[in-house]
């Protein structure tokens, strides 16, 4: 994950099924979620099985992959769960 | 006759301020009552007694202390004993000046003269716990390192945080009736038992009789404590209007010490103490919902009480609490002040026969940890906006994490209980900064260094100890 710095995000990461806590993450907002999805899954130390999706917990939208943090519009602290659809 | 009746009455009519000057009507605001003079206080004794009567505990106390560090005690004490003290202690240290503060604030402002007067000694007897809780700390430090150091950790560590949370709350409460319920039912009458009652047990089945001692003669006060909360129940529960505001505080702070007491204390049985007595969920049945749900709350029914909100949800969670917690603190183990262990094949057992789901939702994780994988985790994890506890529960795998928005911010939750607290007061609790956004974007070194933890402290236990 990107240090911490007045540029980054402040969102949650979660994987469901996982036995890590939710954890705090700096992404930067020119990430993809798709991006994000890879690194996230390393930064919790969990590899869902393939396709990943990503899902915005507050909601549970599903969000874009192709999309960039900014352009979802993430309030800080929100969370973000990386969920296995296959 | 007359001079001697008036001497014994607890209030006087003050002739140079208004009554509500000296006594604000915010401190008891939404609760009905027609003549707080009319108060009673079951025990109504006078100072000169209480002394006697405390100064006698102390003297049943200090001796068993004495002995236990001129024989040399702590060396029929297994080494993970002292590191669930470390953790104890601290944790029981903010709860008991808390105690203490919220009750001087009571002696002051309760409207009730009795009621004042029976506050001001109970302020009086949280003091003695907390003294002769650093007593018992200073016993253990020549026995071990690290409790030198408990204000800070008390102070700062965010492993005390929901102490932290939970009882500076509880001794700022506007109304000092919300903090009576809170302290004198939610904690005194539902959990004192559990701590210092079954803890002892355990305690005096380790080794430890210098604790189990100083936990009996800190319970020795409760009974006065719990009539304080009854009888302030009872009376306020006579006028219907109360009802409403009564149960929102039993809902909100039976889940609230739940979650502060019923974490850390399932710690003890069940992990740190090496000699076990019966599974935590077995204590908290006997303690919690045998002693306070059918000897407490069926009895007020009759006025119109119901069962706290959350007990159900409690209960759900207990065959899990204590493994999900002590896990969590294993994977944290290099940014705390005490030290974890890898529990060995007698904890398992007792775990396997204890917990039958034990195996299914636990075992792997340790297995793993067996096999080699430390399972240490780098940044702290989501913490709990109202009670400051990892959002983990009841197992990590299928946590029951919630959210709430309020004035344009995501604030999280570790369970249905503190969603519903904050959803009710958002404007009291929205404020707090949870711990692991402070010390965001620090590695573990950094960590370290911001809790103040001297080389040494955290970790592992080692195998040359007796474990």
């Amino acid at each position: 994950m990107a240090e911490a710095d007045v540029e980054a995000l402040l969102i949650y990461g979660r994987a469901p099924g996982s036995e890590n806590p939710p954890l705090l993450m700096n992404p930067p907002p020119d990430w993809t979620v798709k991006f994000f999805t890879k690194l996230g899954q390393r930064n919790l130390n969990v590899k869902l099985a393939p396709p990943v999706i990503a899902v915005r917990a507050s909601d549970g939208t599903v969000l874009d992959p192709e999309m960039t943090l900014a352009e979802i519009g993430m309030l800080p602290y929100e969370m973000i769960e990386f969920r296995s659809a296959g | 006759m007359k001079t001697k009746s008036r001497a014994k009455q607890l209030y006087w009519k003050p002739s140079y301020v208004d009554l509500d000057a000296m006594y604000p009507p915010l401190a008891s605001a939404g609760i009905h009552f027609d003549d707080w003079d009319a108060w009673d206080d079951p025990f109504n004794i006078s100072y000169r007694q209480y002394i006697d009567v405390q100064a006698k505990k102390e003297l049943g106390f200090h001796p068993v202390r004495d002995a236990f560090e001129r024989y040399n005690g702590d060396q029929h004490v297994p080494a993970r004993w002292y590191d669930g003290m470390k953790l104890a202690f601290p944790f029981l240290q903010t709860a008991e000046v808390a105690a203490g503060r919220a009750h001087a604030r009571t002696a002051r402002y309760a409207p009730a003269p009795a009621l004042r007067a029976a506050a001001f000694y109970q302020s009086i007897d949280e003091m003695r716990h907390f003294q002769n809780h650093i007593y018992e700390m200073r016993t253990y430090n020549q026995a071990d390192s690290g409790f030198d150091n408990w204000a800070s950790w008390r102070d700062n560590h965010f492993s005390m945080g929901p102490a932290r949370y939970i009882y500076e709350d509880l001794m700022n409460c506007d109304n000092i009736f919300e903090s009576i319920i809170a302290l004198n039912i939610c904690v005194e009458v539902v959990f004192t038992n559990l701590i210092f009652v079954g803890i002892p047990s355990v305690g005096a089945l380790n080794g430890d009789t210098a604790m189990a001692q100083e936990m009996l003669t800190t319970q020795s006060d409760e009974t006065r404590h719990m009539a304080i909360g009854q009888s302030t129940l009872r009376t306020l529960l006579r006028d219907d209007r109360n009802v409403e505001q009564l149960q929102y505080w039993l809902d909100k702070w039976f889940w609230l010490q739940h979650r502060a007491v019923a974490g850390p204390v399932g710690l003890i049985p069940d992990y740190f103490a090496k000699r076990k007595y019966i599974p935590y969920q077995q204590m908290y049945q006997r303690y919690v919902i045998d002693n306070f749900i059918a000897g407490m709350v069926d009895d007020l029914a009759e006025f119109g009480l119901k069962q706290p909100r959350f007990l159900e949800d409690a209960k759900a969670e207990l065959p899990d609490y204590s493994h999900t917690l002590y896990r969590t603190l294993f994977q944290y183990k290099n940014v705390l002040f005490n030290k974890m262990f890898v529990p060995d094949e007698h904890d398992m057992e007792f775990f396997t026969e204890g917990y039958p789901t034990f195996e299914a939702n636990h075992g792997k994780f340790w297995d793993e940890v067996r096999a080699g994988d430390p399972k240490d985790l780098s940044q702290l994890p989501m913490l709990c906006q109202m009670c400051g506890m990892p959002c983990v529960f009841p197992v990590p795998e299928r946590a029951n994490v919630q959210c709430s928005m309020y004035e344009n911010n995501a604030y999280w939750f570790c369970s249905n209980g503190c969603k519903y607290i904050f959803d009710h007061e958002p404007y009291r609790y929205a404020h707090r900064v949870t711990m692991e956004r402070t010390l965001n974007g620090l590695d573990v070194p950094e960590i370290r260094e911001k809790m103040g933890l001297a080389p040494g402290l955290g970790g592992l236990l080692t195998a040359d100890k007796d474990i």
